[in-house]
């Protein structure tokens, strides 16, 4: 194994939690998101003497990402249109406490919105990756992504702010808090 | 038409994510200075990203050492006032939930006994899934493995994880006796439970007793991916069960 080869294995399995952030924004379920990364990696390291350009690792990984999701889509709903697909409102966690918190309305919000849409602002909000780049993983034109995003992040805004206020952080815990 | 409008959402968007080019960053930096209608759009895209790094931007894979679930809602809610991008450790790895055995049958395995362990690297047999064609393909495969010529200076390992733990439970497996039997007659077969998963059931109130001579070490993933780093092959114990 050449030293590149290892270095290139060793940042895929370092990018566990990056994966991880998006396979479950993806899909809003913990389990699922930790199959998808382990999935993922795991493909990747057999692959990875295909990558050419390291500097493109991040965008190949969210590829297979991608694939390994719509697999997983696929398999579960075979007739369903993927605009369409919304993740089970159940999903993620709940506990009372978790309840009060933002990061909880935000997830839960998520979930709701079609899964394109979350596979969009996830990859630009929380990666930080380029409409180019975005295109490329998720293969699509770019013109598509904006759009996307643009609805994802159009909705995202619209449920949050329906969200009632109570549900939200409790004036007894901002006390708390303070 | 306001001064503004052409100033559309999605050019605001590409502003606010990085992706547009000096001048017209330049133009809509002017505009937000003279405009109160385009500075608010500008903050409600800003405020979509940063609720999702909130959401989002902390989530740990389950490992070891980023298990932080009980991080206190004081510092999540600290965080989440401080920054809007960071902090907000997550609850990860749920725990394992509807169990289900069906009827302890042989199933038909989508095996080619040629075409298998062809290579010479050791195999990693990876379940996720109670499912007992799935428990029973992956011992079919690991005992047809270590009866063949080429398993003598390999090993095996089963790593099981999730609801798939149900393998490795006495008391709960249908193969609790084969497993045990494995076990006593090779010395390269290894029975692996997931940290992680057992640590679920606990907080479920459920004490996994684990067959005798089963690993606990790390969570399954740290496994899978520190073992397919060494060269190990892996497979998906769902790719070896027939459709």
């Amino acid at each position: 194994m050449t030293k590149n080869t290892t270095t290139i294995k060793n940042k895929i399995a370092s990018s566990r939690d990056r994966l991880y952030r998006v396979a479950l924004a993806w899909c809003g379920d913990q389990m699922l998101a930790e199959d998808l990364v382990q999935e993922t990696i795991v493909t990747s390291i057999a692959k990875s003497d295909q990558l050419r350009n390291e500097e493109q690792l991040f965008a190949w990984l969210y590829t297979i990402l991608n694939n390994n999701w719509y697999r997983h889509l696929k398999k579960k709903k075979p007739h369903d249109d993927l605009d369409e697909l919304i993740a089970s409102e159940e999903s993620g966690p709940c506990s009372v406490c978790q309840e009060l918190l933002i990061v909880e309305q935000v997830r839960r919000v998520i979930a709701t919105l079609p899964a394109v849409e979350r596979q969009a602002i996830s990859l630009v909000d929380l990666e930080d990756f380029s409409y180019c780049e975005v295109a490329k993983v998720l293969d699509i034109p770019i013109g598509t992504v904006m759009s996307r995003l643009h609805r994802a992040r159009k909705n995202m805004l619209a449920k949050m702010d329906s969200l009632p206020r109570e549900s939200s952080l409790s004036a007894d815990y901002i006390h708390r808090v303070k | 038409m306001k001064e503004n409008e052409y100033l559309d959402d999605q050019v605001l968007a590409a502003f606010v994510d990085g992706v547009i080019d000096t001048e017209i960053t330049e133009t809509i930096i002017n505009a937000m200075d003279r405009d109160m209608d385009v500075r608010e759009r500008v903050y409600k895209l800003r405020r979509s990203k940063d609720l999702m790094k909130l959401a989002f931007g902390s989530a740990c894979a389950p490992s070891n050492t980023s298990s932080n679930k009980k991080t206190s809602l004081w510092k999540r809610f600290s965080l989440s006032i401080a920054a809007s991008l960071t902090a907000i450790s997550i609850v990860l790895c749920t725990g394992a939930s509807g169990y289900y055995f069906g009827q302890h049958k042989q199933y038909a395995l989508n095996i080619n006994p040629s075409s298998i362990y062809q290579n010479s690297s050791h195999i990693l047999l990876h379940i996720s899934e109670s499912d007992t064609k799935q428990f029973a393909a992956a011992l079919s495969y690991a005992e047809n493995f270590l009866n063949t010529q080429e398993a003598k200076d390999r090993k095996i390992a089963v790593v099981a994880n999730s609801t798939g733990l149900d393998i490795l439970r006495a008391g709960v497996s249908p193969f609790e006796k084969q497993i045990r039997n494995m076990i006593k007659k090779y010395d390269n077969v290894f029975f692996i439970a997931c940290a992680n998963s057992i640590r679920n059931l606990r907080e479920k109130g459920i004490e996994p007793v684990l067959i005798d001579n089963v690993r606990v070490e790390k969570p399954a993933m740290d496994h899978i991916i520190s073992y397919v780093q060494k060269g190990w092959t892996y497979k998906k114990v769902q790719s070896l069960v027939k459709i």
